[in-house]
């Protein structure tokens, strides 16, 4: 059968459990089992090949830009795996088929199960590393969802957490491993990548890599120090254990060392780091397992020993330990399986794990007995069972192992384990089924059905098949798979029950014999063992998770408390500091720019300018002082453009500060006299510091550039040179504006009108939200003057206003020679309607304004754009302008250029704009007792009657 | 200019052209409030940005500049035009809905997305860096506007005033860095300022402070640390479809504007930014992550999700080359589609004036609507890099890009931080399927939001599960970016 098809033939099953669980629990469990047989006949069919020794590969392009494809291959290794995988999961389906109980949703048990064996399958036979670890990933989630599949336990959750959470990382660390890997080599396919030992082992990235790798595969399989999920995952229903911690997911890890031991063992990092961990794992999880009172955590524990002891056993890097390796995971697979089963046998008959709870059950469940102390013996060690044949491999090659350079470290912790595995094994059988029968306990226990037993006491018979005829039975699968793993020669190795007295016997001898004493000991040793103090992984784990969340809480809300000075502040400071680190990055170009001696009048103004920054810093809480003192500033500004002959950005200066000014005036009018101190003393001084150095530094930037001529030629001299020439005129500021750069002066009189008429839509929506109540109940400060129309001022602007709308009309037609412009004479105009509107009232004037001001705005941009276009009839770039010269006959000849159709546009633009915007913001200004009838009223009272209806 | 190229220009521009004119359209059908017009609005959205596509995709057949080298339709403006269409019409997808709950059904809504969308267009396609500010400003003034469109929440009106404010200091620095470039060379056009600035030593400080400021500025668009304070207040409070929005197309427009600056016109600054920019993407990466980790409201642990991927595109900018380059664009394609499915399904949770935004309110979510709750899952893996969803080969592109131009450190540490980074879309994962929830959210799934799971759901699967035509598009894009 074809690869493909094994390894798609559980994910495709999956999908039947969760559809038929309608037709009953029986057709859900048959069409899981089903899909497991099919798909186990199909590797058997292959497996005659493989123990040939042939390789059998499935190649499919997938991401090949990248590397992954869905290759598989199937060699001693794979089919090892793969076997035990489906085996035992045909044996779990069976067994969870009587072992879940009615309420337990079935269905979904079997769609998780098969998701999970599939993507164990995927591992095994993937061939290409990516795919591998596509998996591999797969697996730690099916995992998740199978060991929290109860979710009326919180235990479950917490342990599915954890496990997730550990395997999970390790597998994404794992992800940066194999990139190492693949980019040493060049290649993401594992029989290419196979081949290439001394590549890899020679590239100065072979540690990192292979500490990544390993990351992943002791996470995966629980070691030290990431040991501590398994025993949490025990929450999970007992065929969930048995599956996963037999046979499948925490041997995923050992699969991978196995797999990368031909190129990634050998080194001394390997063996220090590897057998190491192994050796600390099996000792660790060997003493804790004697002293857990609950059955699943006696194994669980007991199963992260026997992990650290195959793991040792790669760690070694000598090819007979890997044999040993192999051959003790099939011997572990089955035996563990079998207790664990048992182990929910007992738990479904007596509704209690609880050794202390348990005893004389031999009497009562007889043939679980049998299963459990064959299980037992096994995993104890003893003949003649297959615990005993990798044990005694295990030993002898503890022995000849020195590490260090001392020969008794390695093999004195080995027997110190077993000793400590034998006693638990023991106090398994006899603290459980020996003993007195008892009274209490908490359900009346007998042997299971048929169903329920059938699939341990299979095991079982294989433990003392292999022990008995290991030779026969398993001899060529482990030489397959061992050749896989050491991808060479074979060394000469006999599975067999004697091989004489070696050291390895004697050490067995000791520590079955140490076992009985430990056992007899212990509940002396257990009392002290609960009085010492040691740390909890558990615990360790959450407050390590603990305290990263609360760093991270700190950090986060250190950083984002929502104050924006605070976070205006870190960005102007990290601003700072990278402009710091770029600017002395290079070496500035000397000055080429002489200093200018400053005259009387310069250093005047420069002093206003100082001391009314200063000022407006010292006093900024008071708004309106504030306010003057920017205009003082503006104004010096604008007196400077002056000085340095720039007379019309002078006039634009100040007919833009005078708006503005004006328009903050307006704002001022909701707003409290005073700024309150709201920031202590410190936050201020920090930002004082902040301000001061970005300051210096935009100041030091400004100063450095004056004094340096640009690299590229300055193009003031190009205006200078071609204003009049190309443009028409000589104000090569007006020309610049509406020719040179009549493209941005097209877009600012676009975004200038859409901001006005933002503004105007979000007064509109103030004005109908809470804010219109805000305003008809508001009680003015102070009272207000008697006639806020003085006749004075009314006759005033009346006869200022054609007098500056003439004004408006010369400095626009004047702009394109001399000072001034469209821009300009906008502002001016905008000025003199302005004054109408203070002088004589909203309504008044607004009564009079018969075009509205959205229709200016769009008709100045429309006509600008009309101008820009008309360039193209004559076949030249958008918005190249033409001049001539026109004489009418009682006029002088005078000069016309399309560019003044343009700056129309932009002067109708500016008008509508400023209007449009202080007309609106005006509305708020809106006070009770104000008297209005015009369309356009100010008055928020005016949509009442409608809203009225609305709510009637 | 004459007439030929004029129409050629304008014909170059249609795509925007048909959007804008959607916009006015649209705007225009707003000024009279109908029951039911919503709709009416959105389809038409729908329909011209269908159109827009359709042209894109014509144009696409015949790359060309129009408006005297200003502008430019090329493989890798089209296929982020894509992008960006697919963005908006799935935010669109998802909004109708959202406003009803918020009694925020306003037209100008749809406007301003259309608005948004063209500027991200004119960002895409600009060659001129006056060309890319305008279209820049024109997104960010549309999208000031969306983030505070629930005007009775204050929480959405505070955000709208943080995001002008801050988004004004970006736009200044960015202006002051476009200013001095201009100074440097005497030009504004992508081409010809990249000859004339390899006559410009770079160790020049002025220069390096020119592109500082440029980085600056933009690197605050895509929400890079520390530039990246703005993010979790404004995606808060943000309408949830906007936050959607932002956070893709927002995204993808500035991260178009970076990868044409850096990697193709403007590439002779990279011994320039790249120590900044490693040092920024490290903390970027880190600081996503970490953050996102203590959130219990969605929309903000998504802001730092997504300041977290902000991180995994600049690795691809960092990685460079066309790899590098087609490494992000598979990046934003696969992130776009996932992160606006979530978005579909937080709008679906929404029970109005920011209820439903709690974590806690995804718990019991598998039980009560498992459809809805599998397609959560998928996007929230795909989110984490799990596979075999389309975010882990995002993901994993980005790290071979950078495997193989030698960043082999900081591979890693993307890796690990990824690791960090699934922890806190598992936990939403586990508030679905494993927590029970007396209240859980009961909800109608409209027709609107249902396409937008479809299509969403069905990218993120098949970006998973053929990976290879998407990563072909993207390389291809690419090659055509480079030229």
């Amino acid at each position: 059968m074809s690869l493909f098809l094994i390894a798609a033939l559980p994910f495709l099953g999956a999908l039947f459990p969760a559809l038929l669980i309608r037709a009953g629990r029986n057709a859900a469990a048959a069409s899981a089992g089903f899909t497991t047989f099919l798909a186990f006949v199909g590797l058997l069919l292959n497996a005659p090949a493989v123990l040939r020794g042939e390789v059998i590969q499935a190649r499919l392009d997938w991401l090949p830009g990248l590397g992954l494809n869905t290759n598989f291959f199937l060699d001693g290794l794979g089919l090892l795996f793969a076997g035990l995988i489906l085996g035992i999961g045909l044996l779990i389906i069976l067994y969870a088929r009587f072992y879940l109980s009615r309420e337990d949703p079935m269905g979904q048990f079997y769609t998780y199960l098969l998701l999970f064996q599939g993507a164990m399958v995927g591992i095994v036979l993937s061939d290409n590393i990516l795919l591998l670890l596509v998996f591999w990933e797969l697996t730690s989630l099916s995992s998740f969802l199978l060991i929290g599949y109860w979710k009326h336990l919180p235990e479950g959750r917490q342990g599915a957490r954890m496990a997730l959470a550990v395997t999970g990382s390790g597998g994404l660390a794992m992800i940066a491993g194999m990139l190492i890997l693949g980019h040493i080599v060049g290649s993401y396919d594992l029989t290419v990548i196979l081949q290439h030992k001394e590549m890899i082992q020679a590239s100065p990235l072979y540690l990192p890599a292979l500490i990544l790798i390993l990351i992943g595969a002791f996470t995966k399989s629980a070691q030290f120090p990431f040991h501590f999920w398994l025993p949490h995952a025990m929450a999970a229903p007992t065929p969930v254990s048995a599956y996963l911690h037999s046979a499948t997911m925490v041997k995923a890890g050992l699969f991978l060392m196995a797999r990368m031991w031909p190129v990634l063992a050998g080194t001394p990092e390997w063996f220090y780091i590897v057998a190491t961990t192994g050796l600390i794992t099996m000792v660790l999880g060997a003493v804790i397992a004697l002293f857990k009172d609950d059955l699943k955590a006696l194994l669980a524990f007991s199963t992260v020993s026997h992990l650290g002891l195959i793991t040792m056993l790669l760690g070694f890097g000598t090819k007979i330990a890997a044999v040993a390796a192999v051959f003790h995971i099939i011997n572990h697979a089955t035996f563990k399986a079998a207790l664990f089963m048992s182990a929910g046998i007992i738990d479904h008959e007596t509704h209690t794990r609880d050794i202390k709870r348990l005893g004389g059950l031999r009497f009562l469940m007889p043939i679980t007995f049998t299963i459990a102390l064959i299980a037992c013996l096994s995993m104890a060690g003893l003949p003649p069972f297959n615990g005993f044949l990798s044990k005694e491999m295990m030993l002898e090659e503890a022995f000849h192992t020195s590490w260090m350079g001392s020969p008794y470290f390695i093999p004195g912790l080995a027997v110190f384990a077993a000793l400590f595995s034998a006693a638990y094994s023991f106090r398994y059988i006899v603290h459980v089924f020996l003993g007195p029968k008892r009274h209490d306990y908490p359900a009346h226990p007998h042997d299971p059905g048929t169903g329920l037993w059938l699939a341990p006491a299979f095991l079982v018979f294989l433990v003392i098949a292999i022990g008995i005829g290991s030779n026969h039975i398993v001899g060529p699968l482990v030489s397959v798979a061992a050749g896989a793993v050491i991808g060479g020669e074979l060394p000469y190795f006999s599975l067999k029950l004697w091989h004489g007295f070696t050291p390895a016997l004697w050490m067995s001898l000791a520590a079955v014999t140490g076992g009985l004493l430990l056992l007899w000991l212990h509940p002396r040793l257990s009392k002290m063992w609960n009085a010492a103090p040691r740390p909890e992984a558990k615990v360790i784990f959450d407050s390590l998770l603990g305290t990263l969340t609360r760093a991270s809480r700190g950090v986060t809300d250190a950083l984002h408390n929502g104050s924006i000075t605070r976070y205006s502040a870190i960005m102007v400071a990290f601003t700072i500091a990278i402009s710091l680190y770029a600017y002395q990055s290079g070496v500035a170009s000397e000055a080429t720019r002489a200093v200018q001696q400053a005259g009387a009048l310069p250093v005047i103004g420069w002093i206003c300018l100082v001391s009314a920054t200063g000022f407006i810093v010292l006093n900024h809480r008071n708004r309106l002082l504030a306010l003057v003192l920017i205009g003082v500033v503006g104004l010096i500004v604008s007196l400077s453009f002056n000085y340095l002959s720039a007379p019309d950005l002078a006039l634009t200066q100040i007919s833009v500060e005078v708006v503005t000014i004006i328009l903050m005036l307006l704002a001022l009018n909701f707003l409290p006299k005073e700024t309150p101190v709201e920031s202590p003393l410190a936050i201020r001084a920090r930002d004082a510091v902040i301000a001061i150095v970005a300051g210096t530094g935009v100041g030091g930037l400004i100063y450095a550039l004056m004094t340096r001529d640009f690299s590229a030629p300055s193009i003031s001299e190009f205006h200078l040179a071609n204003s009049y020439k190309g443009g028409g005129g000589t104000n090569v500021v007006n020309v610049i504006l509406v020719d040179f750069r009549g493209y941005d002066t097209f877009g600012e009189i676009i975004v200038l009108g859409i901001a006005a008429l933002v503004i105007y839509a979000l007064t509109e929506a103030i004005l109908g939200s809470k804010v219109r109540a805000y305003l008809l109940n508001r009680k003015p400060d102070s009272p207000q003057d008697g006639d806020p129309h003085p006749l004075m001022m009314v006759v005033a602007t009346r006869v200022m206003m054609p007098l500056a709308l003439m004004v408006a009309a010369y400095i626009f037609f004047r702009g394109h020679n001399l000072p001034g412009g469209g821009f300009i004479a906008g502002l001016i105009a905008a000025i003199a309607m302005l004054m109408q509107y203070m002088a004589s009232g909203f309504s008044w004037a607004a009564e009079r304004q018969k075009v509205y001001y959205h229709g200016i705005i769009g008709s100045g941009v429309l006509i600008a754009a009309a101008t820009g276009m008309g360039a193209w009839l004559a076949g030249q770039p958008f918005l190249t302008s033409a001049f001539g010269y026109l004489h009418w006959a009682p006029l002088e000849e005078f000069e016309w250029a399309t560019a003044a159709l343009f700056d129309l546009g932009v002067f109708l633009a500016v008008v509508g704009a400023v209007m449009l915007t202080l007309e609106s913001l005006a509305r708020l200004a809106w006070q009770p007792g104000m008297n209005s009838e015009h369309a356009m009223d100010i008055n928020p009272a005016r949509d009442d009657a409608a809203k009225l209806k609305e709510e009637v | 200019m004459d007439l030929t190229q004029i129409t050629s220009s304008v014909l170059a521009s249609g795509p925007e052209i048909i959007i804008i004119l959607g916009a006015c359209v649209a705007l225009m059908l707003s000024l009279v409030p109908r029951p039911g017009q919503g709709a009416l609005l959105a389809g038409l959205s729908l329909v011209m940005i269908a159109l827009a596509a359709a042209m894109s995709l014509t144009l696409a057949q015949n790359p060309q500049t129009a408006y005297g080298g200003m502008f430019v339709n090329d493989g890798f403006s089209t296929f982020f035009k894509m992008l960006l269409y697919l963005g908006t019409a799935l935010t669109i997808l998802i909004s109708d809905r959202y406003l009803g709950t918020e009694d925020a059904a306003k037209g100008e809504y749809y406007v301003l997305l259309l608005f948004a969308l063209s500027g991200a267009m004119i960002m895409v396609s600009g060659k001129d860096l006056l060309i890319i500010y305008v279209g820049l400003e024109l997104q960010a003034l549309s999208i000031y506007v969306l983030v505070g469109f629930l005007t009775t929440n204050t929480r959405s009106n505070e955000a709208a005033l943080k995001y002008v404010i801050l988004g004004a200091f970006s736009s200044g620095l960015l202006l002051f860095g476009l200013s001095l470039l201009y100074g440097l060379t005497g030009t504004t056009q992508l081409e010809a300022m990249g000859e004339a600035l390899d006559s410009v030593e770079t160790s020049s400080p002025l220069l390096a402070l020119a592109t500082v400021f440029l980085i600056v500025g933009l690197l605050f668009k895509v929400g890079a640390v520390p530039f990246h304070m703005w993010v979790p207040d404004i995606y808060e409070g943000a309408p949830s479809p906007v936050t959607g929005f932002m956070s893709t197309v927002g995204k993808v427009a500035a991260v178009a504007v970076i990868l044409r600056l850096l990697i193709q016109d403007l590439a002779m600054l990279d011994p320039i930014w790249r120590g900044s920019v490693e040092a920024v993407a490290v903390l970027t990466l880190a600081a996503g992550s970490f953050a996102a980790l203590v959130q219990t409201n969605i929309k903000r642990m998504l802001a730092y999700s997504s300041i977290a991927h902000g991180g995994f595109l600049l690795l691809g900018l960092l990685a460079g080359g066309s790899e590098g380059l087609a490494s992000v664009m598979l990046y934003l394609l696969i992130f776009t589609v996932t992160n606006l499915g979530l978005f579909a399904v937080i709008v679906l949770l929404n029970r109005g004036a920011g209820q439903g935004e709690n974590i806690q309110d995804f718990s019991g979510l598998a039980k009560s609507q498992p459809g809805v709750a599998l397609m959560a899952l998928v996007f929230l893996l795909s989110l984490a890099g799990i596979p075999p969803t389309g975010g882990f080969f995002a993901k994993f592109y980005v790290l071979v890009a950078l495997v193989d131009a030698g960043f082999v450190l900081l591979a890693v540490f993307a890796v690990l931080l990824s690791a960090i980074a699934a922890w806190f879309y598992l936990r939403v994962i586990m508030l679905m399927y494993m927590e029970q929830n007396d209240q859980p959210a009961v909800f109608q799934v409209s027709p609107a939001i249902g396409w937008a799971l479809i299509v969403t759901f069905t990218g993120t699967v098949l970006t998973g599960v053929l990976p290879a035509w998407f990563l072909g598009v993207s390389k291809a894009a690419a090659t055509a970016g480079l030229g």
